[in-house]
């Protein structure tokens, strides 16, 4: 609020639905008094509508290949002489795969390090079409997750509890890590689950946190839900995209069964998917993937 | 259902993980697979900001090789205390309006460019696709105060108190660029977010 009791200051996060409830109310209570203040409003949510269109760009091969090269002739401070060696192999990968003659492979001297699996092996597109209602639900329950308000009927900080409990529950599987890798540290925390009707559908939610965001995991039976995303197989791995207020929704058909993940982590929301993915290179082509015509 | 033990999510904090931690004290110590590591994680997160601060490709390749040239020689100087993620954004900000000044001008796309749009076969993702471009380039149009904590918050996905954090302004600040910055688009583009 300003002196003279103007919002403009606050519009941002009245439109994007952050504010205190308080400070909403103070909002709400002044625009139909204010004929500038309710026409930056309207400037405002036009805005804040277009914003929310901005999506992360892929960085292009030839421009990483260039940074890479750029690394390779310079090293840290303290340095041995391995390291230099490293880096001018990697630039001299980086050249011979932007030339097309070689899969960039980042790899040291002694161990193997993760190259991505290649991009067409998941096909990420974005939906055109309205949301299912198994996605609406997932929605639903990251809005209650979110707010706090969602009811778990397991408390659980344990991935095979929560599978077991997944399975004896409703006969599905969660393929939850049992074992997270170090550079995760306490970034991942499961939260528990719950069982739930997706008209008449039965579906498992599983809550947990990642960098202290809430993400929101549905799966059921493919054979329940009509409008699934295809199913994984040797045609490759599609994954549907949605961008929405409540969040960002992947959702996937594989093994027999359907799963929407919701999310506000950045991109995507593909780290999200790394609860359950903690092989190197399958986290590398996760962390990678970008929007396929 | 009895449920387990509580799960306890870490509650927000202003500093490095410990696997953060160890990893950028590797890094210092000239780790190269540490060094990989961080590179592979960032890469795409400091070229997508750097692409929509400019506006430009080839600008953003070219402070995504100085933020990372940076990071190489100066990792040994990232205190213990502060969000590693608050750092690179704040030294990719910094990188991009540090060019900025020295080139003295603007350079806006061709409207050709297809730097922002990947390229589409249905018609309603060639419409999508157009708007991102077309509010891509009115976003790297504004002014660097209102440009700067839009992108971090929308490309980004920053929060008030991470975009504070990164710029050293105020979350009240933070709101009211923001509000700005929308209000300005809003304007500019008003009819294209009306379209159905």
């Amino acid at each position: 609020m300003t002196l003279f009791g103007h919002v403009d200051s606050s519009l941002a996060a009245y439109v994007e639905g952050t504010l205190d409830d308080a400070t909403a109310q103070r909002v709400r209570a002044h625009l139909p008094s204010c004929e500038r203040c309710r026409a930056l409003e309207t400037e405002t949510r036009l805005g804040h509508g277009l914003a929310a269109q901005l999506a992360p760009a892929p960085m292009p091969e030839a421009a990483e290949a260039a940074v890479r090269q750029a690394l390779a002739s310079a090293t840290p401070r303290g340095t041995s002489s391995p390291a230099r060696l490293f880096w001018r192999w990697a630039a001299a990968a980086a050249s011979l795969a932007a030339a097309g003659l070689a899969v960039v492979l980042f790899r040291a001297p002694k161990a193997e390090a993760p190259s991505p699996l290649p991009h067409r092996d998941v096909v990420l597109r974005e939906a055109d079409a309205a949301p299912t209602r198994f996605e609406a639900s997932a929605l639903e329950l990251h809005a209650q997750h979110a707010s706090g308000t969602l009811a778990l009927e397991l408390r659980s900080d344990s991935p095979d509890e929560l599978k077991a409990w997944a399975a004896r529950t409703a006969g599905l599987g969660v393929n939850l890590a049992s074992q997270r890798p170090p550079e995760d540290g306490a970034s991942f925390a499961l939260e528990g689950g719950r069982e739930l009707r997706v008209e008449g559908v039965r579906a498992i939610a599983v809550a947990y946190r990642i960098d202290d965001r809430p993400v929101t995991l549905i799966t059921a039976s493919a054979s329940d839900v009509g409008d699934r995303p295809p199913a994984w197989g040797d045609a490759g791995k599609s994954v549907s995209f949605r961008r929405t207020p409540t969040g960002k929704l992947l959702t996937w058909t594989n093994s027999g069964q359907v799963y929407a993940l919701v999310s506000d982590l950045p991109g995507f929301g593909q780290r999200a998917c790394l609860l359950c993915h903690t092989q190197k290179q399958r986290r590398a082509t996760i962390q990678a993937l970008g929007l396929t015509p | 259902m009895m449920g387990a033990s509580l799960a306890m999510a870490r509650p927000p904090s202003d500093v490095a993980t410990d696997a953060q931690a160890a990893l950028l004290e590797a890094c210092a110590r000239g780790d190269r697979e540490a060094f990989a590591s961080l590179f592979e994680a960032w890469k795409g997160r400091v070229y997508s900001l750097a692409l929509h601060l400019s506006g430009e490709p080839a600008e953003a390749a070219d402070v995504t090789q100085e933020v990372f040239l940076k990071l190489l020689t100066r990792v040994g100087q990232f205190r213990a205390d502060a969000r590693f993620s608050t750092w690179l954004h704040r030294v990719t900000v910094n990188t991009h309006l540090d060019r900025r000044r020295a080139r003295r001008r603007f350079v806006a796309l061709e409207p050709g460019d297809r730097a922002f749009a990947a390229a589409a076969s249905q018609e309603g993702a060639l419409e999508r696709a157009e708007t991102r471009r077309v509010v891509a380039l009115a976003v790297a149009r504004l002014g660097p105060k209102l440009r700067v904590p839009l992108v971090l918050r929308y490309v980004s996905d920053l929060s008030y108190d991470e975009i504070a954090a990164v710029l050293g302004v105020s979350v009240g600040t933070v709101g009211s660029r923001l509000s700005r910055a929308l209000s300005a688009l809003g304007r500019e583009l008003g009819a294209l977010g009306e379209r159905p």
